[in-house]
C-alpha cells in the first residue's frame, strides 16, 4: 500500500474532520497505474468522510497517476502546483475538490516557523 | 509606463499594443496578449500590401476595448491616403479584432493583407526580469481555418489558437487573405485568439468551468455594474468624473479565479499583479465596502478555500495564514515561484478578520460570519500563535524561502523599505508598528464576532484581555521618546527601528493609539516631514534613506493616504482628514480620475503638479479604492447599529456633494454633505 492508500485509511478510519464541516460532495479520485487504474470515492458530509469503491455520482473528479498520489499524500508534491502542469487533472466543482486536497500534509523535511529566543526555546525545550 | 501603449483588459486577461494596435517588443513594458501570467500574444503585426501601418489616432473606449485608425505608409505630415483600416479590438475570455477596410478611390482595388504572429509563451515573471529562457517545447498546427500556436513542457501545455471570419491562407507565421474592393467600398473581417491551458487529452482549462464558455456581454456587465453602484453629484464637477472612473476601473480589475467560477475579487494592478493578492484584495474591500459589498463577499470566501492548514517552508505557509499571492503561469507550476500560492504576508491573515468584521457591520450578512466562523478562528489562533516568532506578543515576519520568498512582508515590500533612520537595515525577524495595530484590530473585531455571533463569550474575552495588553505595551515599547512618534520597527532583541514613516497614519486606523497621543501623530502625519501637499509621504524627509522617488521611501501612495485619512476621523481629526482626502482628490484629478500606485514625493510647492513614479502600475486596485474610501471620509459614513449614521466634514472649497442609495443593512440610503470646513492650523 502506497502514501495514498495511508492518507485515505487514516482519513476513513478518523471518519470525522473539523476543516471540513461545512463541505458537503463527492470526489471521484482515479490513480493510473502502467497496469491499469484504481478508482474510489471519498464522500463528505458535513464533515463525515467515507472512502468507497462504488461507483458513486461524483461532483469532482480528480486524476493523475498512482506515483503523483503517493507524492501528494506525503507531501513531497503540491496539489496546486501539479494542477498547473497538467499532472493532476481536477474536473467538476474545483472547490470541492481543493476543500479535500487541504487535509494533505505539508513536504517532509518543512521545519515551520523560525522561532528565536525565548520563544525558541519554548518550542523547542 | 510606456507611452502611447495602449492597454485593455478584461480580469486576468490584459493586452497591451502600440497606438496602431501592432504587438512588438517595447522597451518601456510589456508588450503582447496575456492570460493567467502567461503571454500568448508577443507578436501582431498587421500590413497591407507588405506596408505597415500608421496610426491617425486611436481610442480606448472602455477598459476592454479600443479602436485604431490606420492608414498605410509612411508617417508625413500630409496623408492623403487611398485606403483606410479600422482595427476594433476587446478582451473578454478571448481577444476578437475586428479590420474595417475602406476603399477612398474611384476605383477598385485589389489588396494582399497579411497578418504576422508569434507566441513566446513567456510566463509573466520572465518576462519582468527580461529572461525569456523555456525549457519546453514549441509547437504549431497550420489547420484549414485557422492556426494553432502551442507550448508544452511535460503535461503543460498553453495554445493560442486564431482564426478568421473569412478564408485566409495560413502558414506557421500568420495568415494572408487577398481583398477586392469595390470603389468606394468596404470590407470587414474577424479575428479570434484565444487563449487556454490544455489539459491532457481535455478541453482548455477555462472551457471546463461552468459559464466560462459563453462569451460575456462586457457592455451589458458595465453597465450593470455601474447601475449597482450609488450615484454621486457633487458640485466639484472632478469628482463626478474621478467617481466613474473608479467604478470602470474597478469593474475593469474584477478578476474570477479558476476554483471558483464566476464569482469576483479585485486584481491587484496592471500589468504585473493581474492575480489574486490577499493584502491587496482585501484593502480594496475596505474601501469599496459602500459602494460594493458583495466584493468584500466573495474575497473572503475565496481568501477562506486557500487558507493555509500546513507547515510548508517553500509557500511560507502555517496552518490559518491567509495567502499572500497566487500566479497561474509555468514558473508556479513548476515550483520555480512559490506562488501556489505563496503565503508570505503577516497583515493579510489580520486583515481578514477585520474584513470580515467590516463587511457584516456594513452588509448585515451574518450568514457568512457564520459561514466562516472556522477560518475567522484560524486566523485569529494564527496571530497569536505562529506569528509570534519571538514570543512576546506581538507579531513578525521571518521568511524561510531564502530563494524566491519574499524578505519584508508587510505591505512596504522592497528591500530597503525597513530601515533605522541612520540607513541601517535591521536583522531578523522583523516586526513593523502597522502590522501590531492590525493585530490589535482583528482581536477586537474577532471579539464582537465571538460574542455577538459565535456564542464564545470565552474567546471574546480573552481577545479583549490580550487586545488591551498589547495596546499598553505597544504603547510603552514603540514610542520613540526623543521624537514622540512611533517607531516603524523593533527588533528581536528589543530594538526600536525608529525612523518616522507614514505606517504611524495606520495605527490611528486601527486604534491602537493611545488618544493623548494621537495628537503628536497627527502633527508629523500633516508636518512638512512627512506631507507634500498632495499626501503623506511613505517615508519622511531628513532620513538617510529618504527620497521622494524612492519605491517605499520617499513616493505617495495614494491607498496608504485613504487608510490614514480614515485613521484621522476615527480619532476626531476631521479637518485633517478633509484636507488630506481633498489633497488626494486634487491629485486624482491631475491623473485624469486613475491615482497611479504611488507618484513622486516632491513638495507641492516645488512641483506644482504631482509627478508620475516611473514605472507605478495603474489601473491598481488599491488605488482605484483610494478615492471611494476618501469620500466614505469626507462624507462620514459609519454603519451604527441597523443605521447609516452620515456625519459629513468637508472642505470648503469641495463644495455640496450627495451620494444616493448607498447600500448596507439598512437597504439603501442618500447622504448630503456640504462643504463647510476650513483648512486645520498647520502645525509647526
Amino acid at each position: 500500500m502506497g502514501a495514498a492508500g495511508t492518507f485515505f485509511g487514516r482519513l476513513h478510519e478518523q471518519g470525522y474532520e473539523p476543516l471540513l464541516k461545512r463541505v458537503r460532495g463527492t470526489i471521484e479520485l482515479v490513480a493510473y497505474r502502467p497496469d491499469g487504474e484504481n478508482r474510489w470515492a471519498v464522500t463528505i458530509r458535513d464533515g463525515e468522510i467515507g472512502l468507497t469503491r462504488e461507483e458513486l455520482r461524483a461532483d469532482a473528479c480528480m486524476e493523475a497517476s498512482a506515483e503523483l498520489f503517493d507524492a501528494l499524500s506525503d507531501g513531497r508534491k503540491n496539489t496546486i502546483a501539479a494542477t498547473l502542469r497538467g499532472d493532476l487533472v481536477v474536473t467538476g466543482d474545483l472547490r470541492l475538490a481543493l476543500q479535500l486536497t487541504r487535509l494533505l500534509p505539508g513536504p517532509p523535511h518543512t521545519q515551520g516557523p523560525r522561532y528565536v529566543g525565548r520563544k525558541a526555546a519554548q518550542e523547542h525545550g | 509606463m510606456g507611452e502611447g501603449l495602449v492597454r485593455i483588459l478584461d480580469g486576468a486577461t490584459f493586452a497591451v499594443s502600440q497606438g496602431t494596435g501592432d504587438i512588438e517588443p517595447d522597451p518601456a513594458e510589456p508588450t503582447g496578449l496575456f492570460s493567467l501570467d502567461t503571454r500568448f500574444i508577443s507578436k501582431w503585426v498587421l500590413t497591407v500590401d507588405g506596408r505597415r501601418l500608421n496610426a491617425l489616432s486611436y481610442d480606448a473606449k472602455q477598459y476592454f476595448e479600443s479602436s485604431f485608425f490606420l492608414v498605410p505608409g509612411p508617417h508625413t505630415t500630409y496623408t492623403d491616403a487611398q485606403i483606410s483600416v479600422v482595427r476594433k479590438r476587446s478582451v473578454g475570455g478571448a481577444l476578437v479584432e475586428e479590420l474595417v477596410i475602406l476603399n477612398h478611390a474611384d476605383h477598385a482595388v485589389e489588396l494582399r493583407l497579411r497578418m504576422d504572429i508569434e507566441a513566446d509563451f513567456a510566463d509573466i515573471f520572465q518576462v519582468k526580469d527580461r529572461r525569456i529562457e523555456k525549457m519546453g517545447e514549441y509547437y504549431n498546427e497550420v489547420e484549414e481555418d485557422g492556426l494553432r500556436l502551442g507550448y508544452r513542457r511535460d503535461n503543460f501545455a498553453r495554445e493560442t489558437r486564431i482564426t478568421v471570419s473569412r478564408p485566409a491562407v495560413f502558414d506557421r507565421e500568420g495568415f494572408t487573405m487577398r481583398l477586392r474592393l469595390e470603389p468606394h467600398a468596404k470590407t470587414d473581417l474577424k479575428i479570434h485568439v484565444d487563449p487556454r491551458a490544455v489539459m491532457p487529452g481535455r478541453r482548455g482549462l477555462r472551457m471546463a468551468l461552468p459559464g466560462q464558455g459563453r462569451e460575456r456581454d462586457l457592455h451589458e456587465d458595465l453597465d450593470e455594474w455601474v447601475e449597482r453602484a450609488p450615484k454621486l453629484n457633487a458640485e466639484w464637477g472632478a469628482l463626478n468624473r474621478i467617481y466613474q472612473r473608479c467604478l470602470v476601473d474597478l469593474a475593469a480589475l474584477r478578476f474570477s479565479p479558476l476554483a471558483l467560477g464566476n464569482s469576483v475579487l479585485p486584481a491587484a494592478g496592471l500589468p504585473w499583479f493581474m492575480t489574486m493578492f490577499g493584502r491587496d484584495s482585501i484593502f480594496t474591500c475596505l474601501q469599496t465596502l459602500p459602494f460594493a459589498p458583495h466584493l468584500s463577499q466573495t474575497t473572503l470566501r475565496i481568501l477562506a478555500a486557500l487558507q493555509g492548514t500546513r507547515f510548508d517552508d517553500f509557500r511560507d505557509e502555517d496552518p490559518g495564514r491567509i495567502l499572500h499571492e497566487m500566479r497561474y503561469g509555468e514558473s508556479a507550476a513548476f515550483e520555480e515561484q512559490p506562488h501556489s500560492p505563496y503565503y508570505g504576508s503577516v497583515d493579510a491573515t489580520p486583515l481578514f478578520v477585520i474584513l470580515l468584521d467590516e463587511y457584516e457591520r456594513w452588509s448585515g450578512d451574518s450568514a457568512l460570519v457564520q459561514e466562516l466562523e472556522a477560518p475567522a478562528r484560524a486566523a485569529l489562533n494564527w496571530i497569536e500563535k505562529y506569528a509570534d516568532l519571538v514570543g512576546d506578543g506581538y507579531i513578525w515576519y521571518s521568511s524561510r524561502n531564502d530563494r524566491t520568498g519574499l524578505h519584508n512582508q508587510c505591505w512596504k515590500d522592497s528591500g530597503d523599505a525597513i530601515s533605522y533612520r541612520d540607513g541601517r537595515l535591521p536583522g531578523f525577524p522583523r516586526a513593523t508598528c502597522e502590522l501590531q495595530g492590525y493585530a490589535y484590530d482583528a482581536r477586537i473585531r474577532g471579539a464582537r464576532l465571538a460574542r455577538t455571533f459565535w456564542r464564545d463569550e470565552v474567546l471574546a474575552h480573552r481577545l479583549e484581555r490580550d487586545a488591551a495588553e498589547l495596546k499598553a505595551r505597544f504603547n510603552r515599547e514603540w514610542w520613540v521618546a526623543e521624537g514622540e512618534y512611533y517607531a516603524l520597527g523593533r527588533e528581536a532583541d528589543g530594538r526600536q527601528v525608529d525612523a518616522l514613516t507614514s505606517n504611524i497614519g495606520h495605527l490611528l486606523w486601527s486604534g491602537i493609539v493611545e488618544p493623548e497621543r494621537a495628537g503628536k501623530v497627527v502633527e508629523h502625519l500633516l508636518g512638512p516631514r512627512l506631507f507634500t501637499g498632495w499626501g503623506v509621504r511613505t517615508f519622511a524627509s531628513e532620513q538617510a534613506r529618504y527620497n521622494p522617488v524612492g519605491y517605499h521611501v520617499g513616493t505617495v501612495w495614494p491607498f496608504d493616504n485613504s487608510f490614514i485619512a480614515w485613521g484621522l476621523r476615527r480619532y476626531g481629526f476631521l479637518a485633517e482628514a478633509a484636507t488630506l482626502a481633498e489633497a488626494m482628490l486634487q491629485a486624482a484629478e491631475y491623473f485624469e480620475g486613475r491615482l497611479p500606485e504611488a507618484f513622486g514625493g516632491y513638495g507641492r510647492s516645488l512641483t506644482s503638479v504631482p509627478v508620475r513614479y516611473p514605472t507605478a502600475c495603474s489601473p491598481q486596485a488599491w488605488s482605484t479604492g483610494a478615492p471611494l474610501l476618501m469620500l466614505r471620509v469626507l462624507l462620514g459614513l459609519e454603519p451604527q447599529g441597523d443605521q447609516l449614521v452620515v456625519n459629513p466634514a468637508i472642505p470648503e472649497r469641495l463644495g455640496r456633494m450627495e451620494l444616493l442609495d448607498i447600500p448596507g443593512r439598512w437597504g439603501r440610503m442618500d447622504a448630503f454633505g456640504r462643504g463647510r470646513m476650513h483648512p486645520p492650523e498647520r502645525p509647526r
